[in-house]
């Protein structure tokens, strides 16, 4: 009989979403300095916040660190707002980033340089994700977290298209991102 | 005896950074139309923390689509044996007998799978390294497995009882994300009718196609084709949406979603005593993302599943079969 490795690592501890992108961060400064420097480039004076369920802290460079707290109540520059669902139906597949965007799952709020600014510094973290099994630890344990829901298990059919529903505000918008080939 | 071990590089390799293996069966259910790749991979040195261990297990039902996942580890917390290796929703194993066994247990994504598979033939064994970019890669197939065992999805379990299975161990040296690229199919016709292989390596744009190899077992006959006797082309293109894993690197490489990939597959082989002319229809793909755990790179392992029709010719016999099959296009 072949057995699949039993689960031995004990049960993470309970973590605001602030731990986690903090945990994240650290674990890149110190398994990664390069991509590091690079977000801290990208995010340079700018502030924002990210939003998960009903989380939201704010991510920004202090002291030529990245730096993450409680929002403050200046505006910020760009706003990322997202789910515990939409993030597991990013990381098992069941969704691609553009779907979200359309469904409203995700969003990225700001000026086109914000936005960008911030998807180049996501893009930077799932990059390094590759190569340092500190950041898939994290994500393992958010995805484990006692304190939080766990992740649906995916009824027949699987697939995600058929969860997609467009949010698109207008037809014109949708014939526009059709003929740009974005839709899903 | 063990018939096959993983192949660890040893400590002194100055190439030993570049490391992979990986063993991967297939399963082929002609009473449901389903089809199955069961894989566990190892890509860098054991001694090295950024060495990853994926377990893939994807099922495509022609009702159901895409089930299944891909999970990836390192080699802390992986129970790896000489020729097995157990994740924890996914494992794979030779047994020294040379059968093959897979296990899965991915609830999240609706899929059970537990099979075992007995070779119906001789390995075929190509342990010469082939240059492959600027490294090599070596082969050892098992074309025809019996299968035993089920899979099941959702509520639904398939008996494997008379399904077709394929085995293959992939070793050598490579980076992915350099200039390369293969072209691998495996095609079982209906009640264990002959199984064919063919593969070739290529560059990433698939521009450069080296000399393919296509091998056919059927019972106790087996005919292999090389070189110029082996024309393989591909035509069309598939419009299905991908599955595409692990997600967080689909999420990095959101504009690898449209990949131009085939909807056909036809390869014709002539030793001018035994023919093969083959035509394979995809009816959905699966993208996997393979890192380099060590540098930056990234190389897309496409498995494209289907049915196939074939002209089989041997010692002045022809027969027509159709089965299933897979076709993988990596670049």
């Amino acid at each position: 009989m072949l057995r699949r490795r039993s689960p031995t690592v004990p049960s993470p501890p309970c973590r605001s979403l602030g731990e986690y992108v903090r945990l994240l961060l650290r674990a890149l400064a110190r398994d990664d300095a390069a991509a590091y420097r690079r977000i801290g480039e990208i995010v340079g004076t700018r502030r924002a916040w990210l939003t998960l369920d009903d989380e939201t802290y704010e991510v920004s460079m202090r002291d030529g660190r990245l730096s993450v707290r409680k929002p403050s109540t200046r505006h910020p520059h760009g706003r990322g707002r997202t789910s515990r669902l939409c993030t597991f139906d990013l990381l098992d597949g069941h969704a691609e980033v553009s779907e979200a965007v359309l469904a409203g799952a995700l969003e990225l709020v700001g000026s086109l340089d914000d936005v960008t600014r911030m998807s180049l510094a996501i893009e930077v973290l799932l990059d390094a994700s590759a190569r340092h099994p500190s950041l898939r630890r994290i994500a393992g344990d958010y995805r484990a977290d006692p304190c939080r829901e766990p992740p649906r298990a995916a009824s027949l059919p699987s697939h995600a298209v058929t969860r997609v529903r467009l949010t698109a505000s207008s037809s014109r918008e949708l014939a526009m991102l059709r003929r740009l080939g974005l839709l899903p | 005896m063990i018939a096959d071990v993983f192949r660890p590089p040893p400590l002194l390799d100055p190439t030993r950074a570049r490391y992979k293996d990986w063993l991967h069966l297939n399963v082929f259910d002609h009473a449901s139309g389903m089809i199955g790749l069961f894989n566990g991979s190892l890509h860098g040195p054991p001694d090295d923390d950024r060495s990853c261990i994926l377990g893939t297990a994807l099922v495509h039902h022609p009702d159901y689509g895409w089930v299944g996942n891909t999970e990836v580890g390192g080699y802390e917390g992986t129970a790896l044996g000489v020729a097995s290796v157990a994740l924890h929703d996914t494992a794979i194993a030779l047994e020294p007998d040379g059968r093959v066994r897979a296990s899965v247990a991915m609830p999240r994504d609706a899929l059970h799978a537990r099979c075992a598979g007995r070779p119906l033939a001789p390995s075929l064994d190509i342990e010469l390294p082939l240059p492959f970019g600027d490294g090599w890669i070596s082969w050892r197939v098992v074309p025809a497995l019996s299968l035993q065992g089920d899979v099941s999805l959702g509520e639904r379990t398939l008996p494997l009882d008379g399904a077709a299975g394929y085995h293959d161990h992939n070793w050598g040296r490579w980076r992915w994300g350099d200039d390369l690229g293969w072209e691998w199919g495996a095609f079982a016709a209906v009640e264990h009718g002959p199984v064919i292989v063919v593969t070739r390596t290529t560059d990433r744009a698939h521009r450069l196609l080296n000399p393919a190899l296509l091998t056919v077992d059927a019972g106790p006959l087996r005919r292999t084709f090389s070189g110029g006797q082996v024309e393989m082309t591909t035509a069309g293109r598939l419009q299905e949406r991908l599955r595409r894993l692990p997600g967080a690197l689909a999420a990095l490489h959101e504009s690898r979603r449209s990949t131009g990939l085939p909807s056909n597959m036809v390869v014709r082989a002539d030793d001018g005593w035994s023919r093969v002319d083959l035509r394979f229809t995809a009816r959905a793909a699966a993208q996997l993302i393979a890192a380099e755990p060590t540098s930056r790179g990234y190389s897309f392992i496409h498995e494209l599943v289907g049915t196939f029709t074939a002209r089989w010719e041997a010692a002045g016999t022809a027969h027509r079969i159709e089965g299933l099959g897979v076709f993988e296009y990596v670049c």
